[in-house]
């Protein structure tokens, strides 16, 4: 039963790659905890930032938390927009009318 | 009492449409055990029809077919494919092996769903093989096989399981005179064995060998005379 | 269970025939499973990474709303707010949009404020001076600040103004800092030109955090035009930024699942007489019904497990080890200025069930529910050839 072996082969040695991938992950996840994810947090609340500087078109998409009622997203998330950001990322809570 | 036993057997086909047809009407027949059955008559006298409610692969519009004393026309389609492993082994006219598929692998085809190892089952196959002198080519694949050789494979696959009765649908029509002859040959010594043999043929090739017991013409879905030899 | 075991060999063989459509449909699903599995993938890790970064986020923002736009607010604000009860610090943020003409790139041009001068993720120094400024790595690359120690920006006067770069962000910290031009307070006001006694926003620090609500809705009386954000909200943003409603994850879902009900469609109309004659061939030898749909359920499982797999790996591999550089090329729009994504690697063990109920179930169900139909009829017609 050849061709079985080598399936089950290759199915367990994905498996046991994809557990080891997900366990390194947990390691470095813990081990960056300490250095990067503590020192960003510093970043953060020392310079006050707000947002993830990942879209800087327009200040709706570099500042999502902040911006104002009139941005870009007051209508529904499938607006037709300028910037290709604005249609990946979603409105802030705010303006999606949850009400806490 | 007979092995296979038939009473007023009919096949329609497309009931209720425009196209209907009466492929078998109202057959009644018998065939003993270890005998050589030869169905003949021309083509689209019925001859595939009967043979695939012998063999319980089709189920009939009417009547009984009765193996080893048990009807098995209106049995749940379950039974019917224990009864059609048990018992029956098929060679079909186009061979109807898996052609991109080695040898051994066709000839095991009939076990895979069966609680039995993999060795145990290349055990079984192996003197069949052997027997029918293919054992060389096992890992070939089919559609490599000459004509001859691939009908061997096909005998091979239809006597793994053992069964009672060897079912054949026209076996020499792809054959040379050589050929036909070796596979009757091979018939013999089945037979021999004691294997019940019913063959479907227009061939006078086959339906006038010796060793063939009984030959059954047919017309029209009818049976126009048996003949005892 | 053996009958189970060379069912699957069978089925194997039975893969292997059929070579090129196999591994044409493993492409196509690999391909799918992995779109699906890296934007999950980066999406989560964003998201998680937003949520414990965040948190050194002000307790609350104070903007002040005028004719519906943001506009500066009066410091003075900031006096009153500090009277209400549980706040204990209230702090002017001095911030801004600075477009530079030359690399056609937003900057976000930033006071300092009274942050510590040495940071840990800076290369160098917060400015100290008027004259200096410390960069991101985006910036330094883009202006090649990095080598120069230089950047001259062009102030609200339309003169250049030459500043020292004292310090540039790590790439760790690009994800928050890659378009940061960070000045002293004073250096924005003046760049900006921004009216004396003005502030782009305060931020408000509460001893209670239960009380961030109260707090709110006091400054809101107070002050009819201020718009308070909270702590909540903006951590939350992130939350909500990238969830399944979201322009990005309905499209790639909806591509996604696109995909695969074509290929089930295909697989669902597509029964071949080829394979009706096989089905045919398999019953006629003694399988049962059950036998043939086992067989098709285990071609299902086989196809659609490794492709799973594989593309699990890939988009893992891709999102954790290589940055995710494919889809942030998607990502990226028309940002100028992008961010390497160096995340910490986080799954959510669900997202891994979801896609596998997406994918691997309507599969198998496309391959064995097709067969159904041809392995319960009589046998009878491979008789004919
Ligand atoms: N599935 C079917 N549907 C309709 N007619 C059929 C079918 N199978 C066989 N027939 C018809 O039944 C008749 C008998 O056919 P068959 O048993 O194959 O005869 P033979 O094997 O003697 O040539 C033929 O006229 C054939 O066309
Ligand atoms: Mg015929």
């Amino acid at each position: 039963m050849m061709k079985g072996k080598i399936f089950f082969g290759v199915i367990i040695v994905e498996c046991v790659l994809l557990a080891v991938l997900l366990i390194h992950g947990r390691i470095r996840y813990h081990s960056q905890d300490f250095h990067h994810l503590e020192a960003k947090r510093t970043l953060v609340s020392q310079l006050g930032l707000t947002d993830y500087a990942i879209w800087t078109e327009a200040r709706y998409t570099r500042h999502p938390s902040q911006a104002d009622f009139f941005s870009a997203f007051q209508d529904f998330p499938a607006a037709f927009e300028h910037f290709p950001a604005g249609g990946i990322i979603a409105p802030p809570q705010f303006l999606q009318g949850e009400v806490e | 009492m007979a092995y296979i036993e038939i009473e007023g057997l009919s096949k329609v086909y497309n009931v209720g449409r425009a196209d209907e047809l009466t492929a078998l009407a109202d057959v009644s027949l018998s065939i003993d055990s270890g005998e050589v059955a030869v169905l003949t008559g021309s083509s689209g006298s019925g001859k595939t029809s009967l043979l695939s409610l012998i063999g319980c692969m089709a189920r009939p519009t009417q009547g009984k077919v009765i193996i080893a004393g048990k009807d098995v026309a209106k049995l749940p389609e379950r039974f019917l494919t224990a009864v059609r492993r048990k018992r029956f082994g098929f060679i079909f006219q186009q061979f109807n092996l898996i052609r991109d598929v080695s040898v051994l692998e066709n000839v095991l085809l009939p076990l895979y769903p069966l609680d039995l190892g993999m060795s145990a089952m290349k055990d079984k196959a192996m003197p069949i093989l052997e027997k029918l002198k293919i054992s060389h080519k096992k890992n070939l694949k089919v559609k490599n096989l000459s004509g001859g050789e691939q009908q061997r494979v096909a005998i091979a696959r239809a006597l793994i399981n053992e069964p009672e009765v060897i079912i054949a649908d026209e076996p020499t029509a792809h054959l040379d005179r050589r050929l036909a002859q070796e596979f009757l040959d091979i018939l013999e010594v089945l037979n021999h064995e004691g294997k019940t043999i019913v063959i479907a043929t227009h061939d006078p090739f086959v339906y006038d060998n010796r060793l063939v017991g009984k030959t059954v013409s047919m017309r029209d879905g009818r049976i126009e005379g048996v003949t005892i030899h | 269970m053996i009958k189970h075991l060379k069912i699957i060999e069978y089925a194997l063989s039975s893969l292997l025939r059929r070579k090129t459509k196999i591994i044409a449909i493993f492409i196509a699903y690999t391909l799918t499973v992995a779109t699906l599995a890296s934007v999950l993938f980066l999406t989560h890790a964003l998201k998680t990474e937003a949520t414990h970064i965040l948190q050194g986020v002000p307790d609350l923002i104070v903007q002040r709303i005028l004719g519906g736009r943001h506009d500066l607010i009066p410091v003075d604000y900031a006096e009153k707010i500090k009277d209400i009860f549980g706040v204990s610090e209230v702090k002017p943020r001095y911030w801004g949009y600075y477009y530079d003409a030359l690399t056609e790139a937003n900057y976000t041009v930033m006071g300092a404020g009274d942050a510590a001068l040495e940071l840990k993720l800076l290369d160098g120094k917060l400015p100290a001076t008027e004259f200096e400024c410390a960069v991101g790595k985006g910036v330094a690359a883009l202006r090649g600040a990095d080598y120069s120690n230089e950047l001259i920006l062009v102030n609200s006067r339309n003169i250049g103004v030459l500043f020292d770069v004292s310090g540039i962000f790590q790439s760790d910290s690009s994800l928050l800092t890659n378009d940061l031009v960070l000045l002293t307070n004073e250096a924005v006001i003046d760049f900006f030109g921004f009216e004396p006694g003005r502030a782009t926003d305060l931020a408000v620090t509460v001893q209670n955090s239960n009380e961030l609500q109260t707090v709110a809705v006091k400054i809101k009386k107070l002050f009819p035009d201020a718009r308070p954000i909270t702590k909540r909200e903006l951590t939350r943003t992130y939350d909500m930024v990238f969830n399944w409603r979201s322009g990005m994850m309905l499209t790639v879902f909806c591509a996604a699942i696109m995909a695969l009900c074509i290929m089930a469609w295909d697989k669902a109309t597509g029964i071949s007489a080829e394979e009706k004659l096989e089905i045919g061939i398999l019953k006629a030898i003694g399988w049962d019904t059950d036998d043939v749909l086992i067989l098709k359920f285990w071609e299902g499982v086989i196809v659609s497990m490794t492709s799973f797999l594989t593309g699990l790996l890939l988009s893992y591999v891709h999102v954790f080890y290589f940055d995710a550089f494919v889809l942030s090329t998607i990502l990226k729009g028309w940002s100028v200025l992008f961010p390497a994504f160096q995340l910490t690697p986080s799954v959510n063990v669900l997202h891994i069930f979801t896609m596998f109920f997406l994918t691997v179930v309507p599969y198998i169900a496309s391959t064995v529910i097709p067969t159904w139909k041809t392995a319960v009829t009589d046998p009878e017609s491979v008789m004919r050839g």
